[in-house]
């Protein structure tokens, strides 16, 4: 269907007037578009009524917004539109976390199997009699289970209890104890790795907190040279680290 | 396109063969590290300028895909010469310049699509 001198009229009324009822004739005309778009993205594990509905709300949108005196014909203007709106429904909508396929594939049966016995028994069902009623193991059963309680991910921000307390606040800090304790456990290796020279040299600059120039004249050298002593020992203990 | 990384199919225009590109196209986009959404994405590419080669009344098409990392070149050619998206309807291009990263028409004709 392309574009006539009469829908140009139509979108220039409406731009005029703001009448919704012109805006509705519009989209009439340019349902199709929707149906057509919602079709191609089928199989994706969305409904394609839910499909229609997004890009049906995405073709008013741009019904809204064209102008015809852009360059661009109304279809131009709205494929682009109603699909950057169903691509952004997957992404919204869509499990954060993807289950693997075969999961995937195994989770219609399973839900199915889950509901027809739970209205049977008047209650939920074990995973082995959802296995027997499906001819997949119990294992794959609660792991499909569970694979769909992962996807469903709560918000840090969330309130969790009647205080208001959010995850966020109920999540520990690393305890820098830990990193200390590391620390001091690669500074003694270090230190087994130098002769007594150049360990008193780092334990007077690192333990001690002394200056170049203080270590110097405790030695009886120049600044110069412990500078470059303490790049030797820098490179030293860099190359032994890294080869252990 | 590297000849050597290069999976070419001809195709005669015939809807009932529309179901084997978007097969080779998902093995394909497969073998760039696509996500299920994109490798659909490419699918749904892959269709509609089939659909549209197979509007145009041309008697086939040859269809060439490059598969590299995260990188996706896909050329069609008609086997008569004719525009690749001569009997494109007004979605045709939109849709794919809504998907791919580039879709470039050639002077001869032939359609180039690159979908990082």
């Amino acid at each position: 269907m392309t574009q006539t001198h009469n829908d140009d009229k139509l979108f220039e009324e409406y731009i005029r007037t703001g009448n919704i009822e012109i805006r509705n004739l519009i989209v009439e005309k340019y349902y199709y578009m929707a149906k057509v778009l919602a079709g191609k993205f089928l199989n994706r594990g969305v409904d394609y009524d839910d499909l229609l509905q997004v890009a049906s709300l995405a073709l008013v949108k741009a019904a809204e917004r064209f102008k015809p005196d852009m360059d661009n014909k109304f279809s131009t203007f709205a494929t682009p539109t109603i699909i950057g709106e169903i691509k952004k429904y997957f992404r919204d909508k869509a499990s954060l976390i993807r289950m693997p396929r075969k999961h995937y594939e195994l989770y219609p049966s399973i839900k199915n199997a889950y509901d027809t016995l739970t209205h049977e028994m008047n209650m939920a069902p074990t995973p082995l009699q959802i296995a027997e009623a499906t001819g997949n193991s119990p294992e794959e059963v609660i792991e499909v289970l569970e694979m769909v309680r992962t996807g469903n991910i709560s918000s840090l921000d969330e309130e969790f209890d009647e205080e208001g307390y959010s995850r966020m606040e109920a999540l520990g800090d690393p305890d820098p104890g830990f990193e200390g304790i590391e620390t001091r456990d690669m500074y003694e290796r270090a230190l087994s790795l130098l002769d007594e020279n150049e360990k008193r040299v780092i334990i007077m600059r690192y333990n001690q907190g002394m200056s170049q120039k203080d270590i110097a004249d405790n030695f009886g050298v120049s600044q110069m040279y412990i500078s470059r002593l303490e790049k030797k020992i820098y490179s030293k203990l860099r190359k032994k680290l890294d080869s252990n | 396109m590297d000849s050597n990384r290069v999976i070419k199919v001809e195709v005669p225009s015939n809807k009932d063969f529309s179901r084997i590109m978007r097969l080779t196209a998902a093995g394909a986009a497969d073998a760039c590290g696509f996500n299920v959404d994109m490798i659909e994405d490419v699918k749904v590419m892959v269709s509609e300028v089939f659909g549209s080669i197979i509007e145009s009344g041309c008697p086939g098409a040859v269809i060439s895909f490059e598969p590299a990392e995260g990188r996706l070149v896909v050329l069609f050619e008609t086997c008569n010469g004719e525009p690749v998206l001569k009997g494109a309807n007004e979605m045709t291009v939109p849709i794919l310049e809504a998907l791919a990263g580039s879709v470039d028409s050639d002077k001869n004709g032939s359609l180039r699509l690159v979908i990082e």
